[in-house]
């Protein structure tokens, strides 16, 4: 009995062993052969828009689409019409009430403007208008008139600045203590204001200002508002939505008011930004120590502080189609040429973008060889640098937000120049200028020629020389060129890397990793000690070049003579430099040839390669046409022309 | 374009065959008298440059309008003809001398269709960038090249002998001036600013342009032959393929600064590459006049495959030498003679009334 039950106990393991592993074999294909629900959500995937991958269906049903533009015009207009109806129906309740109790001179008065405001708006809204209105987009609804109704001007609003899902605009209502009190509005973007002033100079005498006589319609009340009752430093009318949006977004405060069909555009520009530092990345011992910040304002204040004429224009141009940027145009009206400062406001003027944020952006969009490497303008933070260049009759150009400004037009020798070249005497001056022409040149050439002689002209070395090149080259197994690229390629990433550590180790980090990776290179025969020289040399004479983009120029130009001389010695070389010459002496910059005064000779007043003296640069360069090309007279130290007299000293 | 550029054109594209084997050629045919005989042109080739200068004062354009103005559409295309031979001939010419020089002295590894090649790609990307920048270019190499070409003669001093340029006759005065006058064809390129003719401002550019280049060029030819014969001497100079080479290959001013001629390679190359685009471009040019299309740009590669073509006909070097004599005897000296003479002669014949010259 024992051994029966023992059997069929485990007769009835090995069943639910084997029904276990049945089923489990059966859920395995069953999960793999039937569909199952993911377990998860389904990943997200950035699709293409309708505008860029029209659905067939939606393409091919014209009719479809029109019809579905069609309703939304509809609703447009029916809503417009229905909140000019609750506006009617709110001011009959109101007539009613007035009529029933006894009304007084104020209620009949403020009944009598609320019917002129609707009677006003109901003029607007008309059927064309309204289908205007409805079939315009998010953008071109911004260059629509004002209208009179606050409530539709308001609509418009929201519409423009997605509220209110966007956070950042402010719309303050406020209740303008006329006789009769008008609603109205104040708009303007948090953090982008400075409170203090919008509380003292706009609120307060907004709302306290006592009730003007005789004012009745919209342009005389803005009026009053602007001349005697608002006391920030600029106020200014508007009449569109361009206008509204340029305000606010710029960090003024808008104000609206109900039945007046513009606007006021009140500066109270207020967010934080950098104060007036030194300068970064053009350090000069003697000279002035102020650099660029990124208020556009204050860059322009600082070319004027040094630059004091009356004369000195500033014009403005809004650039970007989204994000409207200002940019400052300036010059010297009565020394810059005229069809250049045309020129520049066409480039800029004519810029087609959702937005340009950084001034290489802009560069990149108005020079004239923008797929050559070598800079067509002046970048400077230095505004007494602009101010210079403006004496000459350059035009100088200023992008909202960035603390570097474009000079133009430019050759290339004033990318050779520094900003205290003037500042030191004529020899110190001229020395360092020709150290940086002969930096520029070892810069671009070095390898090349290195490489050049070493393959195929060995016998323009000295033989004692050879011999060193060769024991030091005995245990490289690479050919130099390789030697070339290789330590080339490092210099490049160290200088790389060095600019992305913090600045604190940036420099430390840069030398030592030059030091021990040179080293660790020639100790594993990698390269010889003659190319860690000749690229160490080239590297601190890129170094000696001013302007940083013009350094880059000339790095991309040596590789490119690197493997011409690679190729062809010497008569590669030759070409890649004549091929480099004709290049230059084919660019222009906006117009003046980019190797002038030297070609097409013209007079550089003595400010090319070398400097002369101050007072004999009696001309301004030839090359720039100005309107006024002398800069002093022929003897500007008229102290060397006669004598002390007495009396002198008298003012 | 002004008087610089002007200059520089003429003086690149009459200057490079000092580099060649011509000064060779022309010691062979005076011995002590070849200075004499390249400087002697300078003369005689005022007389095109003067006649055309007449021409130009009373006919408006470059010298494709003036031809059309005094000899008809026929004989405008006809002239431009003769001088796109001229031009191309010239090109072709130059281009197989400096490219057989090229492997001679710098890359004797190279294969000759990669260094015609080089050659060829240089000249026809400097066209392509177009005649004012490759004078912009000039102008701004002439200095060194002239500088460069002073500082061989002067380190040369060492090895001057007054004797080696005895007998001072050479082979007589009279073949001297026949020589001379016989070869002054490789100094064409003066008719450039013709052809260009409007581009250069005014007559006055052109005429000092065309003084300065050519008396620049021939002089410092003239120059350096002399200093050739007074280091080498008649005899051995008759040696040397390429005087300009061997003569920076002499240069020895201290142990650290010698056998430097592989550096002056640099000096010949750019001229060589410069000559032969100029050339290019200017046969390009009167090929878009003469019918009548509205850029040359598209004509460049074609033009300039045409030309390493017939580079690249001649069998070996001294044949292109020969043919080179030839041509500039007969085709180059023609032109240069011939066309001057052919429209001063249809200018007086004509009897036009005197027209201001103004700028197009």
């Amino acid at each position: 009995m024992l051994i029966m039950l023992k059997i069929s106990t485990e007769a009835k393991e090995w069943c639910a062993l084997i029904d276990n592993s049945i089923f489990i074999i059966y859920r395995y294909f069953k999960r793999l052969l039937l569909y199952q629900p993911p377990p998860q959500a389904a990943p997200f995937i950035l699709e293409e828009t309708p505008a860029e991958k029209p659905r067939p269906e939606e393409a091919s049903d014209p009719h479809q689409e029109a019809g579905r533009a069609g309703l939304k015009e509809q609703h447009y207009e029916l809503s417009s019409l229905l909140r000019q109806a609750y506006r009617i129906t709110s001011l009959m309740e109101k007539a009613k009430a007035a009529l029933t109790q006894k009304p007084d001179e104020a209620s009949r008065l403020g009944l009598e403007a609320e019917f002129h405001r609707l009677e006003q708006q109901q003029q607007e809204l008309t059927p064309l208008l309204l289908s205007y209105d409805s079939q315009q987009d998010r953008t071109s609804l911004g260059s629509a008139p004002l209208r009179p109704s606050l409530e539709e001007n308001l609509h418009v609003v929201n519409r423009l600045y997605e509220l209110p899902a966007n956070k950042d605009l402010v719309v303050r209502e406020i209740t303008l203590p006329l006789r009769p009190p008008v609603p109205a509005v104040l708009l303007f973007i948090d953090g982008m204001v400075d409170s203090k002033l919008l509380n003292l100079a706009i609120m307060q005498p907004l709302l306290m200002m006592p009730p003007p006589q005789g004012i009745r319609n919209g342009t005389g009340l803005i009026s009053h508002l602007r001349k005697e009752i608002l006391p920030a430093n600029q106020v200014v009318a508007g009449k569109t939505f361009t206008d509204l949006q340029d305000g606010i977004n710029s960090g003024d405060t808008v104000l609206l008011i109900d039945g007046v069909d513009e606007l006021l555009i009140i500066g109270s520009k207020g967010w934080e930004h950098r104060a007036v530092a030194k300068p970064t990345t053009e350090q000069s011992i003697r000279g002035s120590q102020m650099a660029f910040s990124e208020n556009l304002r204050v860059n322009t204040a600082l070319i004027r502080t040094m630059l004091r004429t009356s004369d000195l224009v500033t014009e403005m141009i809004k650039i970007g189609e989204r994000s409207r940027v200002n940019c400052a145009v300036m010059y010297v009206k009565s020394i810059a040429n005229a069809s250049l400062v045309t020129e520049v406001k066409r480039r800029i003027g004519s810029i087609r973008t959702d937005y340009v944020d950084d001034i290489g952006l802009l560069e990149q969009f108005i020079e004239d060889h923008p797929k050559l490497p070598f800079p067509q303008t002046i970048s400077t933070e230095r505004p007494d640098r602009v101010s210079v260049h403006l004496a000459e009759g350059r035009v100088a150009i200023i992008l909202e937000g960035n603390p570097f400004v474009l000079v133009v037009p430019v050759d290339m020798f004033a990318l050779l120049h520094s900003a205290e070249d003037f500042s030191l005497k004529v020899p110190a001056g001229s020395f360092m200028r020709v150290l940086r022409v002969v930096g520029t040149l070892i810069s671009t050439m070095l390898p090349a020629f290195y490489i050049a002689i070493s393959y195929f002209h060995q016998e323009a070395l000295p033989t004692e020389l050879v011999l060193a090149i060769v024991g030091a080259r005995g245990d490289v197994p690479f050919p130099a060129y390789f030697e070339v690229i290789v330590m080339e390629i490092s210099f490049e990433l160290i200088r790389e890397a060095s600019l992305r550590i913090p600045n604190i180790l940036g420099s430390t980090i840069g030398i030592v990793g030059a030091i021990i990776l040179g080293q660790a290179a020639v100790a594993a025969h990698i390269v010889s000690p003659i190319m860690v020289v000749i690229i160490a040399i080239t590297g601190l004479a890129s170094f000696t070049i001013p302007e940083y983009r013009f350094a880059f120029a000339v790095r991309s130009v040596r590789f490119g003579l690197l493997l011409l001389a690679a190729i062809a010695g010497l008569v590669g070389l030759s070409s890649g430099i004549l091929l480099l010459i004709t290049t230059l002496a084919y660019m222009k910059s906006f117009g003046m040839p980019y190797l002038s005064p030297i070609s097409p000779k013209s007079t550089g007043g003595l400010d090319v390669f070398v400097r002369g003296a101050v007072f004999r640069q009696e001309s301004r360069p030839d090359a720039l046409n100005t309107k006024d090309p002398t800069r002093q007279p022929h003897i500007s130290r008229r102290w060397t022309t006669a004598a002390p007299q007495e009396g002198d000293d008298q003012p | 374009m002004g008087i610089s550029e002007g200059l520089a054109l003429v003086f690149l594209n009459t200057f490079p065959r000092i580099f060649l084997t011509r000064p060779a050629q022309t010691i062979e045919a005076n011995a002590g008298l070849a200075w004499f005989a390249v400087a002697l042109p300078l003369i005689t080739l005022l007389i095109p440059v003067y006649m055309l200068l007449y021409v130009f004062q009373r006919n408006q354009g470059d010298i494709y309008a003036v031809t059309q103005q005094l000899l008809g559409k026929v004989g405008a295309r006809a002239v431009s003809l003769v001088l796109i031979t001229m031009f191309v001939s010239d090109a072709a010419l130059l281009l197989r001398q400096f490219a057989e020089n090229t492997l001679l002295t710098a890359l004797p590894f190279m294969e000759f269709n990669n260094a015609i090649s080089w050659y060829t790609v240089n000249a026809v990307i400097l066209c392509y960038l177009g005649i004012e920048c490759i004078a912009r270019t000039a102008y701004i190499i002439l200095p060194f090249g002239v500088a460069s070409l002073g500082f061989v003669m002067a380190a040369l001093t060492p090895f001057y002998d007054i004797n080696l340029l005895g007998p001072w006759q050479g082979h007589g005065f009279g073949t001297a001036v026949r020589s001379g006058i016989a070869v002054s064809g490789i100094n064409f390129g003066v008719l450039i600013l013709f052809v260009l003719g409007p581009v250069l401002q005014n007559l006055r550019t052109i005429k000092r342009a065309a003084i300065f280049g050519l008396g620049g060029s021939t002089l410092l030819k003239a120059l350096s032959i002399f200093v050739f014969t007074l280091t080498f001497g008649t005899k051995i100079a008759l040696e040397k393929t390429i005087p300009f080479f061997e003569m920076a290959r002499l240069v020895y001013l201290n142990r650290y600064i010698q056998r430097v001629e592989s550096l002056f390679i640099m000096l010949w190359v750019i001229a060589g590459i410069m000559s032969i685009a100029i050339d290019i471009y200017i046969a390009c040019y009167l090929l878009t006049r003469a019918l009548n299309l509205s850029t040359p740009r598209p004509l460049i590669a074609s033009l300039a495959l045409l030309v390493t073509g017939i580079a690249m006909i001649p069998p070996d070097i001294a044949s292109v030498i020969r043919l080179d004599t030839i041509v500039t005897v007969t085709l180059h000296n023609a032109g240069l003679y011939g066309i001057p003479l052919l429209l001063f002669a249809a200018t007086v014949f004509k009897g036009r009334k005197k027209k201001s010259w103004t700028s197009a």
